[in-house]
């Protein structure tokens, strides 16, 4: 469906649920404040499993190799074959597009934003990179039950995210606002009608009590933050849709300790979910969440271009962290192993200048994670997967002004997804002028 | 189905305008589009489409500078290969042609390809032409295939619309001559299917070129019919290509002896002799003391003298000796018919009393110059003791006559004397045509072919003043009277403006970049200066009048050019192309043929063959020679080298020796 077909319907619907366009000269409000989340190492299972020391050639204790890094640059084993063959990543925006107000006699309203999810995964074929697969979504995201539980003008009886599927149900899938994104707990199950419930991928999420609501409509950044929330959950099923088909193109191209055909992601792989993730590297360029100790994360910190830090496992938590404190997650599952890269020189920069943490899965090595079958192979596995990372260097992403740590080709399916998105100038006019 | 390559696309910085668009090109079609191709963009919501030429074409990364991408390269080794290529783009601009659809307005976005041939006529106006003139091939693109006719408006070519061509380029480089020579015979054949009556005057200046157009090849070992039946069969694709259109278009390439005429000056020591580099075919002229004496003569007998030579008492004496030889003058008694006699006159009369009020020695330098001119520097050109002169009969030119005059062994004033007595001549005799009703006309036009036209009509200084003023005169008026002047020169730059001016049409083959800045060429955008300065050889830009762009085309090479080994080159190009596909039975064939005409002519001396075939010595080749291929035949089996006169010679032997004897 082409843009202005889907504006055309947008001012119908403006028409009908007297929609007040959002003024289209405000600036926009990208910029979200993360807090740091600092993982208690126990929670996650966090323990250096590496313990083969290149220099002495045995096996040492964890600590010695948190001394001074692991050199990476050495010649290296050219028996092991690492190639990134895909590269994977998504982006996300939320644009408000419009108020609703409820009442006839009051200015109490509720935002409607259009939500863009865009998931891409790139093929790598001699240097070139091509669009293997792609994955673009449009939300449109308000309060609706809200709406119409607590709206007295009588277009609001009946319901606007019926009305967008029903109009544009194969374009844009409509996202209702007013349910929690936290799913619903197996105590609470008691406390909420079926219709209270919506379901998403099979995990059902509880109405939000109307009061809630109701105090949100004098702090509107709570449903823009609601919706990007939302956004983010979308996004998440869609990236884990591509990752999953992405893993099964990658099924065959990994042998054990020999060959590694990988998917690169861009973010944790934390959070996937899926099956074959010893053919998945993550490669994460933020610091928001640190699991290590003081002590190690110095170390961290300290690193030079050419060395990584040994290797630690960390316990896959499940859960979202859109839904609840990452902290509290529990881990369970499959072990995966991290460890980071200082890719360039850090000169005058901040400490996190050029470095990389990078996430496999346990089972991708020999020694599956254990510590105790830690051998040189292990070792020289992870060394050729950083130095490949290393490689990955050149060419800059600059003018991006993370080129420092952002992967070329990441920032290539970055700037695919850009291209591919509803500017948020358009968006904003989809449901015409003020 | 079209093979599309790019998209237009128009940004703030770079948007697309009625005149101009830009289009990416697609990743693996970089090299489908070059400067000079015609593209057509498709609309994709209507059937709209805009055609336009590629003037440039530009090359970007996502590198936001040149420092990002010398790091990239590990800190600027040229050598390195990251593991991935950064991405890249080219960007065509493209100068509007047309549009299938009048309208001012800019295309907004579509796809973008090669145009096709139909598609070129119709971007250039060519499908609206009433009267088409072919003036060569469109080569848009590598294929052949694709290659499109390229046809000029006959109204705006020979008039009245328009009239008047003009070449210029490099030396050697630009094939000035040889383009004109391809239109001229174009012109003829056009004229010839619309049923007009044009003639061509040709003038050579420099070298024998056109002295042999009736040749097959440099060294007229073909006739121009085996030499084109060759290029129509040939395996190149494109010379075959090139010359099926123009045979489709209906060009005859070849000059029958018939329809040539060529003249020369006579030689200053034997006025039998024309003073030329080719003898044969050449007719000699020369003007006598009575040519230049009539009262309209074309050239008067003070043309003869430079007007720097002679002061105003000089001119003075001139016209009191034109006055004395006029009819019932006083030296009208037929004493004096010859130049030997008026200088002799000169020289023992002087002191009789005509001169009054001139001074002797004005006398005496008149004489000098006369005879000095008469005895020396135009000799020749005017015999200096021949009663009667042999002129040229220019007025008798036909309909669809090629007539050559050749001025290439005489001096700059004499060349410009010929020039001068011919166009006048060829203005009066148009002139006087035009005032006849068209369908009784003996001819609608005449096209007047001159090389090196800024010695003719320099841009400034230098130059007969008069010469120049009848060329500047030839270019505005010529249009009216039907005299069409195709001029060829190195620099536009440096022919007068309002000849330039005049031409309806340009061709401009390979010229310095220098010489491209001048205002001459103005009209020609500024990205395809870059590319005309490095034109192969044999492709030209045209501008027409009726063109909204101008176009590069390439026209068939004139058969008497090809040089003996590009001749070879072809037949042993077109022989082992056929030797591949020729089944190897068929080659055994020939030599079973062979062998079954030999049966009983055991140990015939190959010498005595040679001798008794006069077909195999036509070949050109030594007895010596056809006695290694014939030993190499009747021995091995098999042909000695791979040339097409050994296959012609076996042929030759094989029914020479099946003949009942």
């Amino acid at each position: 469906m082409r843009l202005h077909t889907i504006a055309s319907s947008l001012r119908e619907l403006r028409k009908k649920y007297g929609i007040t366009p959002h003024a289209t000269d405000q600036p926009e409000e990208m910029i979200e404040l993360r807090p740091r989340y600092f993982v208690n190492s126990t929670v996650w299972g966090v323990r250096t499993v590496e313990c083969w020391c290149k220099r002495s050639r045995r096996n040492v204790k964890a600590e010695e190799l948190w001394q001074d890094g692991i050199y990476i640059l050495d010649e290296g084993d050219t028996s092991i074959d690492v190639r990134f063959d895909y590269f994977l990543d998504g982006t996300q925006r939320t644009t408000p597009i419009g108020n609703i107000y409820l009442r006839l006699n009051s200015f109490q309203s509720i935002p409607v934003h259009l939500g863009q999810i865009g998931v891409v995964l790139l093929k790598r074929e001699h240097r070139k990179l091509i669009r293997e697969l792609e994955c673009q979504k449009l939300l449109f995201e308000v309060a609706g039950d809200f709406a119409k539980s607590v709206g007295t003008r009588p277009e609001l009886k009946d319901d606007i995210l019926e009305q967008v599927d029903r109009w544009l149900g194969d374009t844009i899938t409509p996202v209702d606002t007013s349910f929690r994104i936290k799913r619903l707990e197996k105590n609470e199950k008691g406390n909420y009608a079926e219709s209270e419930l919506v379901s998403l991928d099979g995990i059902k999420y509880p109405r939000l009590p109307d009061d809630e609501l109701w105090n949100w409509c004098s702090d509107p950044s709570k449903f823009r933050s609601q919706a990007r929330r939302w956004t983010t959950r979308y996004r998440d099923l869609a990236e884990q849709d591509m990752y999953d088909k992405a893993l099964a193109l990658c099924e065959k191209s990994v042998r054990v300790g020999e060959e590694y055909g990988f998917v690169v992601k861009d973010g944790p792989l934390t959070h996937v979910r899926g099956g074959l993730e010893k053919s998945a590297l993550g490669v994460i360029k933020s610091f928001g969440t640190i699991f290590l100790d003081q002590h190690k994360m110095d170390k961290v910190l300290a690193l030079i271009e050419g060395y990584r830090s040994p290797v630690v496992t960390l316990r896959r938590p499940q859960g979202n962290p859109e839904e609840e404190d990452l902290t509290k997650m529990k881990s369970r599952g499959h072990n995966l192993l991290t460890w980071y890269v200082k890719i360039r020189e850090r000169g005058r920069h901040d400490p996190t200048w050029g470095l990389l943490r990078l996430e496999l899965h346990a089972d991708a090595i020999p020694c599956g994670g254990h510590s105790g079958r830690w051998s040189e192979i292990d070792s020289l596995i992870i060394d050729e997967i950083s130095r490949k990372i290393l490689e990955e260097r050149a060419p800059t992403s600059a003018p991006d002004p993370r080129w420092h740590n952002l992967l070329y080709p990441i920032h290539c399916c970055e700037e695919f997804l850009k291209a591919r998105a509803v500017p948020h100038l358009t968006a904003k006019h989809l449901v015409g002028e003020y | 189905m079209a093979h599309y390559f790019g998209r237009i696309c128009g940004i703030e910085r770079m948007p697309c305008t009625v005149n101009e668009f830009n289009f990416w090109i697609a990743r693996g079609s970089h090299d489908k589009v070059e400067v000079g191709y015609i593209v057509t963009a498709e609309g994709d919501e209507n059937d709209e489409k805009v055609f336009g030429l590629v003037t440039g074409i530009k090359f970007y990364t996502d590198a936001g500078s040149v420092l990002v991408d010398f790091l990239s390269h590990d800190f600027g080794d040229p050598r390195s290969h990251p593991p991935t290529d950064r991405q890249e783009i080219l960007i065509a601009t493209v100068s509007v042609i047309g549009s299938s659809k009048h309208g001012a307005r800019p295309m907004t976005s579509g796809k973008v390809r090669l145009s096709t041939p139909k598609e070129i006529g119709q971007a250039y106006g060519m499908d609206r032409i009433d009267k088409k003139v072919f003036c060569g091939v469109v080569a848009n693109g590598p294929d052949p295939d694709n290659w499109a006719p390229a046809f000029v408006d006959e109204k705006f070519l020979l008039g009245p619309e328009g009239a008047h061509l003009n070449i210029s380029g490099a030396s050697g480089l630009a094939t000035k001559t040889s383009a004109a020579v391809f239109l001229l015979s174009s012109v003829l054949s056009a004229a010839r299917k619309h049923r007009r009556k044009y003639a061509v005057v040709a003038f050579n200046v420099k070298g024998g070129d056109l002295l042999r157009l009736q040749n097959g090849g440099e060294d007229n070992k073909y006739t121009q019919s085996e030499l084109l039946e060759l290029l129509k069969n040939c395996s190149n694709d494109e010379t075959r290509k090139m010359v099926e259109l123009a045979n489709e278009c209906g060009i005859d390439l070849t000059f029958g002896k018939d329809h040539l005429k060529m003249f020369a000056p006579a030689k200053a020591n034997d006025i039998k002799q024309p003073n030329s580099l080719v003898k044969e075919g050449i007719k000699p002229f020369y003007w006598s003391l009575q040519d230049v004496l009539q009262v309209d003569a074309p050239v008067r007998l003070i043309d003869l003298f430079a007007s720097e030579d002679l002061d105003d008492k000089a001119w003075g004496v001139l016209a009191r000796i034109e006055e004395l030889l006029e009819e019932n003058g006083p030296w009208a008694d037929g004493s004096i018919v010859t130049f030997q006699q008026l200088i002799h006159r000169l020289a023992t009369k002087q002191s009789k009393g005509f001169w009054d009020p001139h001074h002797q020695a004005t006398v005496s330098k008149v004489t000098r110059h006369i005879r000095i001119s008469c005895e020396g520097i135009l000799r020749g050109l005017f015999a200096y003791d021949e009663e009667m002169g042999k002129d040229i009969k220019i007025e008798n030119i036909g309909a669809n006559e090629l007539w050559i005059v050749d001025i290439e062994a005489i001096n700059d004033r004499a060349k410009r004397l010929v020039f001068q007595n011919i166009t006048s001549r060829l203005a009066d005799l148009m002139e006087k045509e035009s005032i006849r009703p068209v369908e009784d006309r003996r001819l609608h036009g005449i096209v007047v072919f001159v090389d090196e036209l800024n010695k003719f009509a320099p841009s400034r200084g230098g130059g007969n003043t008069k010469m120049k003023s009848q060329i500047i005169e030839l270019a505005a008026r010529g249009r009216s009277l039907g005299i069409i002047l195709f001029g060829a020169e190195q620099f536009a730059s440096k022919i007068d403006r309002e000849i330039l001016g005049n031409a309806s049409s340009h061709l401009l083959g390979r010229t310095e970049i220098v010489e491209l800045t001048d205002k001459a060429y103005g009209w020609l955008p500024k990205d395809l200066r870059f590319i005309v300065g490095n034109l192969e050889k044999g492709r030209l830009l045209l501008r027409h009048a009726t063109y909204g762009q101008p176009i590069f085309i390439k026209f068939p090479q004139p058969l008497h050019t090809f040089s003996t080994s590009s001749i070879d080159n072809l037949l042993n190009a077109d022989l082992k192309a056929r030797q591949q596909t020729l089944p190897t039975d068929e080659k055994e064939l020939v030599f079973a043929y062979l062998k079954d005409a030999l049966k009983g002519t055991r140990k015939v001396d190959p010498r005595k063959i040679y001798n008794d075939i006069k077909d195999i010595r036509k070949l050109g080749i030594s007895a010596e020679h056809f006695g290694n291929w014939y030993r190499c035949w009747v021995t091995k089996m098999k042909f000695y080298g791979t040339g097409s006169n050994e296959r012609k010679a076996i042929n030759f032997v094989i029914a020479h020796f099946n003949k009942p004897h």
